[in-house]
């Protein structure tokens, strides 16, 4: 178990809680998916398992650390990926790249030979002097995947990966993902896109108004509600759970 | 601390290496050129007296004689005939007080002093050698060469002449000889003033207003600017403290606010040759921008946009502002524990360390010690702040924290409209609605700001109209004469009372009303877009003429009950009938002024205030808010008293329910000009503090009275019997009222 959410409650204003008592965990070397619509309390279990909210109640682990303890010690095994995290549009992808890896305290004779192997894998390097606010969104969005992955975290967190990107681009950070989980490391992704969950994931979890109603695979699921497939079986369990 | 991150964040916060530089917001802008224009007026303001001091210096052209020998005058006026014109006679024992003749050579506007001992003449005749102490300025060169002049003409020719009395040969000794010392003239004059000026007013101010623009642009953008375009939260995932996050844009800015004025700061320490002040001037220079530097960070966590930021550093340009031009204004006569505060002790500091050296360690350690302890605290606060996750992260993004705060006030919206009106008077129903506290603000103000504009526009004509006559010298003697705030109202009070007496200003401030009724009616008419029903005028003018009359019965039997109570209960005697013929224009115009009046007063309060109240609060508070205002309204009146205020809310309230009763302000209009008619020219008392000018009868109140029953400066509306008036009043139109409501309902 590389992470283990245990109890986890959130609450912003108010009585509400955006995250109800939530409970998983990941195993070394998988891919789990959080699956649920618009405002379910995907990105807000994302931020506090990347440290940047504190659970109003309830533990998070990851291998074994905890927040706000640990809390550099995690940043190290993480890396999260997200649209709120954007990059300076005024810089390039070079001075980017060298600033982050001081922060993440990448050996310095290490950083030029780092930077070039990662930005040949993903085609930056013809753009690697331009400024950001001139890239293509697939383009910033490899910039920001070489970026966050620099310092090769074993855990990723991943909001929403292929929002808002074309299909060629989407593909490219799904097969990113796959060759990623080859290289063992563990995955822990949020969508609200069916076929991406269904395709990727070992383990989804279904997030409802904040409470994780069901989880397993995605064979699992369609088998256990009956469904034809795996998106009748999400919209069965949705309005099972689902209350106005 | 994780040096290469610390590094890495330093150099990002004080380079431009990927920030976009400071978008200044517009109102930073208009700030900035308030700020700018404001500093160029109190340069040029400083400098205009600066200059005629500089002007005036050549005209120093005395000499001060102090224990001249009579021999020397005749000499003098013989000899040098010019000279001798433009001496000063003072009589001294001590040769040496510096300060002292320093005051006399300024009242006697003296370049130069000759000084002879007491006993010059007796030492002289006893054939010893006596001596002559000269003073020259020496803040403008051409006094020395006057000095020389003087010496080497005047004081030798003096020699020979003492020879000559004496019965000396001419080749002997001199009788005395003359020691010159300069004088270092204390004072702003020449070139002094000018680099004494640049020390301490041009250079601090040029240092504070660097300081606080390299330090806003700079601190706004290392956070909230990261903030802004989302690339903040890429630096708190990544493995570093979030105390090099701090120190490492904290020093960056602090780096960047410094620099200018660290290169600059040794070129002025050039001109003034000053190492200590070079040392003691980037101890200064170094602090406050340190105390700048948190400032804007701190400022910059707890704000998410570039634009939020520096719209929150606003205050803080206000205040230094204000603390810039306070300094400026003091800085020849600064009391020592300034020089302890932050900010105060920058400004005096530098002008300090270049103009007069600064000398004591103290002052400038308790300096820096506050500075530091501020800084200090600033940056706690930071670390805080950036540790709360409202300040760090933000699930919403900046555009849905907008899309949300409209859908909050839309829903507000709709709420609000589903709620009925509460009460409606005058068929005003309102179009849109608008918030409560806007609302009631908007019934303060707008009538706070028509009328004194009215008033202060009718006041001009008359002005000027008396601007030849002896009532404006004596004006103009009155607001000499000011000393204080007490002074200076009692001095309004005594103008007012005397305008009040003028026929053209009386007629005036008749136009002034009828303009502010006009300004009403064009609100309403076509700002609102509602009827001039909606402010009480009713259409029918047979319904309308006859309330008018009725209204100006009501009013004359108001006023008269209370005059008559006054006479019967003999607190005031009529002491004459008749108006003098001198007086009959102001009569007129009082009458023409007093019906606007009353109709202006009536329409701002119980025409326009009280129905558009009433909708969202109902009735009950839309008469007492409305009378309310109206009583604090005549608060600025002479011999205002808490009786007086409760008198006017009594009366507002019993007018406010007979417009109620009515349906419309003419009866009250009517009622309201002739009880002011009534009171000030009818029967000769005061109205709401001001006294009567032109009136029929002349009353006065018997020796004794005591003011709650008289009312005393303010009039009779600040008595007793106004209070029993309005009350019967009030009590008569609740019953008329309350019986028609009883008639209404088994009705419907």
């Amino acid at each position: 178990m590389i992470i283990e959410v245990v109890n986890v409650c959130k609450r912003y204003v108010g009585d509400k809680l955006t995250v109800d008592n939530v409970s998983f965990s990941v195993d070394r070397g998988t891919i789990y998916g959080l699956l649920g619509p618009n405002g379910a309390g995907k990105t807000t279990l994302m931020q506090m398992i990347a440290t940047l909210l504190k659970p109003t109640s309830g533990n998070i682990y990851i291998d074994g650390l905890q927040a706000p303890r640990d809390t550099l010690e995690i940043h190290r095994k993480i890396g999260f990926l997200t649209t709120e995290v954007k990059l300076d549009p005024i810089s390039t992808p070079n001075r980017l790249y060298d600033f982050f890896s001081e922060l993440y305290d990448i050996p310095k004779n290490e950083i030029k030979e780092r930077r070039e192997r990662d930005f040949e894998r993903f085609g930056i390097t013809p753009f690697a002097d331009k400024r950001i606010v001139d890239l293509s969104t697939g383009m910033k969005q490899k910039v920001s995947i070489a970026i966050s992955l620099m310092h090769e975290p074993p855990v990723i967190i991943f909001d929403e990966p292929t929002n808002g990107l074309d299909i060629l681009t989407s593909k490219m950070v799904t097969d990113y993902l796959l060759e990623l989980k080859s290289q063992g490391r563990t995955i822990i992704l949020s969508t609200h896109i069916f076929s991406l969950a269904e395709s990727l994931c070992d383990e989804i979890g279904i997030l409802v108004d904040g409470r994780l109603v069901t989880s397993g695979s995605a064979k699992k699921l369609t088998e256990q509600t009956g469904s034809a497939n795996f998106e009748e079986a999400f919209f069965k369990i949705y309005s099972e759970n689902h209350k106005e | 601390m994780n040096l290469r991150a610390f590094k890495a964040i330093f150099l990002k916060a004080f380079g431009r290496n990927g920030n976009g530089g400071a978008k200044a917001s517009a109102t930073t802008f208009v700030i900035c050129v308030v700020f700018i224009f404001a500093v160029l007026c109190s340069i040029v303001n400083l400098m205009l007296s600066g200059w005629l001091n500089v002007f005036n210096a050549e005209k120093q052209k005395n000499i001060l004689l102090v224990n001249a020998p009579d021999s020397f005058d005749t000499y003098l006026y013989q000899v040098h005939y010019d000279v001798g014109k433009k001496v000063s006679h003072i009589s001294a024992d001590s040769a040496y007080d510096a300060s002292e003749y320093n005051k006399l050579m300024k009242i006697h506007e003296a370049y130069m002093t000759i000084y002879f001992p007491t006993d010059f003449e007796k030492t002289i005749e006893k054939g010893k050698k006596a001596e002559i102490l000269t003073y020259v300025r020496n803040d403008k060169l051409v006094y020395s060469e006057w000095h020389t002049n003087i010496v080497n003409n005047v004081l030798d020719g003096y020699q020979n002449h003492l020879k000559s009395l004496y019965g000396v040969p001419v080749t002997s000794d001199p009788p005395f000889e003359v020691e010159i010392e300069s004088f270092n003239y204390e004072g702003s004059s020449g070139v002094q003033f000018i680099t004494n000026y640049f020390a301490k007013v041009i250079v601090p101010l040029i240092t504070f207003i660097a300081m606080l623009y390299i330090g806003m642009s700079k601190g706004t953008n290392a956070v909230s600017g990261q903030k802004e375009k989302g690339t903040f939260t890429g630096v708190l995932l990544t493995p570093v403290r979030i105390r090099t996050v701090i120190s490492g844009n904290l020093c960056g800015i602090w780096l960047a606010t410094a620099i200018p004025a660290l290169v600059c700061f040794p070129l002025i320490c050039l001109m003034y040759m000053s190492v200590k002040a070079l040392l003691i001037g980037i101890v200064l220079i170094l602090t406050l921008s340190l105390l700048i530097s948190t400032l804007t960070l701190m400022i910059s966590i707890m704000n998410d946009t570039v634009v939020s930021a520096q719209t929150a550093f606003l205050p803080v340009f206000f205040i230094l502002l204000a603390v810039c031009i306070t300094c400026m204004q003091g800085v020849n006569d600064v009391s020592r524990f300034y020089y302890w505060f932050p900010v105060y002790g920058h400004f005096y500091g530098l002008g300090r360390c270049l103009a007069e050296g600064y000398d004591n360690a103290i002052d400038l350690i308790l300096c820096v010690l506050s500075t530091l302890f501020l800084a200090m605290l600033f940056t706690l606060i930071s670390g805080v702040l950036l540790k709360t996750e409202r300040f760090t992260t933000t699930v919403e993004s900046y555009s849905d924290k907008r899309a949300s705060k409209y859908l909050r006030a839309l829903r507000r919206e709709e709420l609000n409209r589903s709620k009925p009106l509460k009460a409606i008077i005058y068929d005003y129903v309102p179009k849109k609605y608008v918030k409560t506290g806007k609302l009631l603000f908007h019934h303060i103000r707008y009538p706070l700001i028509v009328l004194s504009v009215y008033q202060t526009i009718a006041m001009i004509p008359a002005i000027v109209a008396l601007s030849k006559t002896t009532f404006f010298q004596d004006m103009l003697d009155t607001l000499k004469r000011l000393s204080d705030i007490r002074d200076s109202l009692s001095a309004s009070f005594e103008i007012f009372s005397k305008l009040m007496m003028q026929p053209v200003y009386i007629l005036c401030i008749g136009f002034g009303y009828l303009a502010l009724i006009a300004t009403y009616f064009i609100k309403v008419r076509f700002l609102e877009k509602q009827p001039l029903r909606t402010c009480g005028i009713y259409p029918s003018v047979k319904k309308g003429i006859i309330d008018y009359l009725l209204g100006m019965v009501l009013g004359i039997a108001m006023m008269g009950s209370v005059f008559l109570l006054l006479i019967i209960t003999k607190r005031a005697e009529v002491t004459s009938i008749g108006l003098g013929s001198g007086n009959i224009k102001l009569f007129v115009f009082y009458i023409l002024m007093w019906i606007p009046q009353g109709f202006s007063e009536e329409l701002m309060f119980r025409g326009y205030m009280m129905p558009r109240l009433s909708p969202r609060f109902g009735k009950a508070f839309a008469v007492f808010f409305s009378s309310f205002l109206f009583a604090l309204f005549h608060a600025m009146n002479k011999g205002f008293t808490f009786l007086a205020l409760i008198n006017l809310i009594l009366i507002a309230v019993a007018y406010a329910l007979i417009c109620l009763y009515t349906d419309s302000i003419l009866m009250t209009s009517a009622a309201h000009s002739v009880w002011n008619f009534a009171q000030g020219n009818l029967f000769g008392l005061e109205v709401s503090g001001n006294a009567s000018a032109a009136s029929i009868i002349h009353t006065s109140y018997l020796k004794g009275v005591p003011s709650y029953w008289s009312g005393g400066q303010f009039g009779p509306e600040g008595g007793l019997f106004v209070t029993l008036v309005s009350v019967i009043t009030i009590g008569i139109v609740l019953l008329l009222l309350l019986l028609r409501k009883r008639k209404r309902q088994p009705a419907s």
